[in-house]
């Protein structure tokens, strides 16, 4: 909208339009120079002044103390307001601030206006600027109010929760049991821990590259040497092969010695104080002497030998004397003597698959796994080459699944067993002798029966007490076992044999600082039709019992730990999932009707906001909602 | 009518025009799948709609700050945009489609409010779009009947 007016110069009186946003402001009269002062309003309203008329009249500004005729009583009536006026004396067009006074004035009226031609890109930048700054303020603002509203040490929390260092292999123990290696995931790869036995004092002594998602055979563990002067393992350092072997003091874990092998090692072992074998992916065997030894012949030469490219199906290297290896190949027992390059196949059995060899140099027996061909039946066998009527004997071994290895005594034995889709340990210390069966947990309900647990076992590894795998230490007293108790997740467990006492000597992760483990609580509802619904919930941490919660509805199950519930309780809300704790995850989520008479039990729980529950769930969990 | 009252309008519009415009052709550039799926009404990708409408709300943004004057076209194209959305939401509706406009975009995401919160707030502007536009045309129209006489006396004044 414009204004229009008359130069107040008599001499001149140009018609002059100008924005509104001009109004009330100095400008020059572009005919004539003469400093003008702009009307505050395009309109000039008021009433005619005869008593009996009162007429309600609108004029142009440019009207100012000029007469106009009243349209109602025909009077003459002038119209308030003077003439525009010259805020400075009339100014020669040709000398424009001629004296020191009206040059100020001028100056000053030119610099607060701006061309004509840029005031619309100054209202432009002026209303976006505006807009940018309200969209600034109030997503700030909110953000603000969202970050206050969050409980503190969040992230810290959420690291804690997501991340509690997964143990990935059985741990290895040295000579003397005073001292453990595990490998546990870190933030950064995969670390390698040394823990005092005694103290259970852990350190970090070396990091490898992930080698996959899972970050599996990122590091293998070779253990000490014979004298628990030196400690070895393989690490990913460049690429994605295993190949870097390093050769640790037996104490500190520091390098002393490494090496890296042509292709990634599969499995290895100290063989005496001064030599190691390796079985690389392609199976082939390779010494390692950190002397030259005579005793081993052509393999006996400084550094890394090649010693024999073994059978593609073997696996299994354990060293049965300081001068052989024995290894399993095609589903047999296999000797290797080293000094005089000669093998030697020890078993010859056919219709059988083998696995799991161990060896107790206190008896010179053998000890592997047998999968039958055709009943695909386990057990576990002993071969004992002293023996020349039965040297192959399958021991009773109830639920054998997986890992046998000797115990102290004659007949010991402690294995993985597997019951009701659940592994656990199982220890006999003398053979007859009923077993002791740790890390049980009640079965898994078969998936035909309920429509859960197609994945259970599979999925997750944690559970209410579930092995994953264990290691017996040197001398065979001691079992190391990671394993998870009350769903919690995996840590490194101690069994003694002798006096049967459990003792945690890895906790599932470093001490927490902002989180901690929330235990289920488990429960029912009967619905309106009598069926018994089972679930359990997750309350938050640090519940207040005069506060009100928020709930979080999930529609699968945990089979054991695992963090979406456990960040959900600690950072304040309710987890409650459909279905009973540890039954494995579910193939199928629940029936709506069984979320709902869930949902209509919990809303009664004081503690619960009604006014925030919330449902997730994934693929098909959520579309009959 | 007082033009003071109508430049405040559309002003407070043209910024809301252009914190919406920004918010849509910022979501345009996103990377997630469900921009290039079909929008439920229009013949065009999410993309594209967020492209097009964006650009159109942010010239009309900088019509209405720019353009001095010519409040009545200001006030229409206004009201026109204003029964362009109506009718979107109206379509959305019949379809049976949750009523929730992306009318933001991703920014959605990004505001730590609930999606019908956002759709509430993103009503009410509409609102203020629509019936605002209407209100003042109505006003203005009144209130040139009103003065058209008086203002045409001025055009011969008597002199002193």
């Amino acid at each position: 909208m414009d204004i229009k007016f008359n130069c107040s110069n008599p001499g001149c009186q140009r018609r002059i339009s100008v924005d509104v946003a001009l109004a009330g402001q100095s400008l020059a009269c572009p005919a004539c120079a003469t400093s003008l002062r702009v009307p505050v309003s395009a309109n000039i309203k008021f009433n005619c002044p005869a008593a009996d008329c009162g007429q309600h009249m609108v004029v142009d500004v440019a009207e100012a103390g000029r007469f106009v005729r009243c349209p109602a009583c025909d009077k003459p009536v002038r119209v308030p307001g003077d003439p525009p006026k010259p805020i400075v004396a009339q100014t020669p067009v040709s000398a424009p601030g001629s004296s020191p006074v009206a040059k100020a004035a001028v100056l000053t009226s030119r610099k607060r206006a701006l061309p004509p031609a840029l005031i619309p890109f100054r209202r432009l930048l002026l209303g976006w600027g505006l807009g940018a700054v309200l969209c600034a303020l109030v997503l700030g603002g909110l953000r603000l109010r969202a970050w206050a509203a969050l409980p503190p040490h969040l992230d810290a929390m959420l690291e804690e929760t997501y991340f509690h260092g997964e143990i990935l292999t059985a741990p290895a123990i040295n000579q003397a049991g005073t001292a453990l290696l595990y490998v546990r995931t870190v933030e950064t790869g995969v670390g390698l821990f040394l823990v005092d036995l005694g103290t259970l004092a852990r350190s970090q002594i070396a990091l490898a590259k992930p080698a996959d998602h899972d970050r599996g055979g990122a590091v293998k563990l070779f253990g000490w040497s014979p004298h628990d002067e030196m400690l070895a393992f393989t690490t990913i350092q460049d690429g994605q092969e295993n190949r870097h072997v390093v050769i640790g003091d037996g104490t500190t874990g520091k390098e002393i010695n490494a090496f890296d092998t042509p292709k990634p090692v599969v499995t290895g072992a100290w063989l005496t104080a001064n030599s190691l074998v390796l079985l690389d992916e392609t199976h082939r065997l390779y010494v390692y002497n950190l002397q030259p030894d005579l005793r081993l012949g052509q393999y006996g030469g400084h550094g890394l030998v090649s010693a024999r490219q073994l059978d593609r199906s073997s696996h299994d290297l354990v060293p049965d004397s300081d001068t052989s290896v024995a290894y399993l190949e095609k589903d047999n027992l296999w000797r290797l003597n080293l000094a005089s390059g000669q093998v030697f196949q020890l078993t010859h059995l056919t219709n059988a698959t083998l696995d799991g060899l161990d060896y107790n140099p206190a008896t010179g027996k053998y000890l592997f796994g047998s999968v039958a061909a055709v009943t695909k039946q386990r057990q576990l066998c002993q071969y004992d080459p002293r023996s020349a009527q039965a040297p192959i004997r399958p021991l009773n071994c109830t639920n054998y699944e997986v890992k046998g290895r000797w115990l102290p005594g004659d007949q010991g034995v402690a294995y993985v067993g597997l019951a009701g889709k659940r592994d656990y340990l199982s220890v006999t210390s003398q053979y007859g002798d009923p077993a002791t069966n740790l890390f049980t947990a009640a079965p898994l309900t078969p998936w035909r029966e309920l429509g859960y647990g197609a994945l259970a076992g599979d999925a997750f590894p944690e559970g209410r007490q579930v092995v994953r795998t264990f290691s017996a230490s040197p001398k065979r007293d001691k079992l190391y076992v990671v394993a998870a108790m009350n769903y919690e997740p995996l840590a490194i467990w101690e069994y003694d044999v002798a006096s049967q006492q459990l003792r945690n000597v890895v906790p599932v992760k470093e001490p927490l600082r902002y989180s901690r483990f929330i235990t289920p609580v488990a429960a029912c509802v009967t619905n309106q039709h009598g069926k018994i619904i089972d679930y359990y919930y997750l309350p938050p941490a640090g519940m207040d019992p005069r506060k009100k919660y928020p709930v979080v509805v999930d529609q699968f199950t945990d089979v054991g730990y695992l963090p979406n519930s456990q960040f959900i309780a600690n950072a304040g809300m309710f987890f409650v999932a459909v279905c009973p704790y540890g039954q494995g995850r579910g193939e199928f989520p629940p029936a709506t009707e069984d979320t709902l008479a869930v949902y209509d039990a919990i809303i009664k729980n004081p503690n619960v906001n009604p006014k925030q529950i919330y449902l997730i769930g994934e693929s098909a969990a959520l579309p009959n909602y | 009518m007082n033009p003071r009252r109508q430049d405040q309008f559309l002003y407070s519009v043209a910024v809301l025009l252009f914190i919406t415009a920004v918010a849509k052709l910022y979501s345009a550039t996103g990377t997630a799948r469900a921009l290039d799926y079909p929008d439920a009404l229009l013949p065009l990708t999410n993309r594209h709609v967020f492209n097009l409408v964006g650009a159109l709300e942010l010239g009309l943004s900088a019509f209405l700050l720019m353009k001095s004057g010519q409040q009545s076209l200001k006030l229409w194209l206004l009201l026109w945009l204003a029964v362009n959305f109506l009718v979107y939401r109206a379509g959305l509706w019949s379809q049976g489609s949750p009523a929730l406009c992306d009318c933001l975009g991703n920014l959605n995401e990004k505001l730590p409010l609930s999606p019908r919160l956002i759709n509430a707030v993103m009503l009410v502007v509409l609102a203020w779009f629509g019936a605002g536009s209407a209100l003042l045309l109505g006003l203005d129209y009144f209130s040139r009947r009103r003065s058209a006489q008086p203002q045409a006396l001025t055009r011969d004044p008597v002199p002193a």
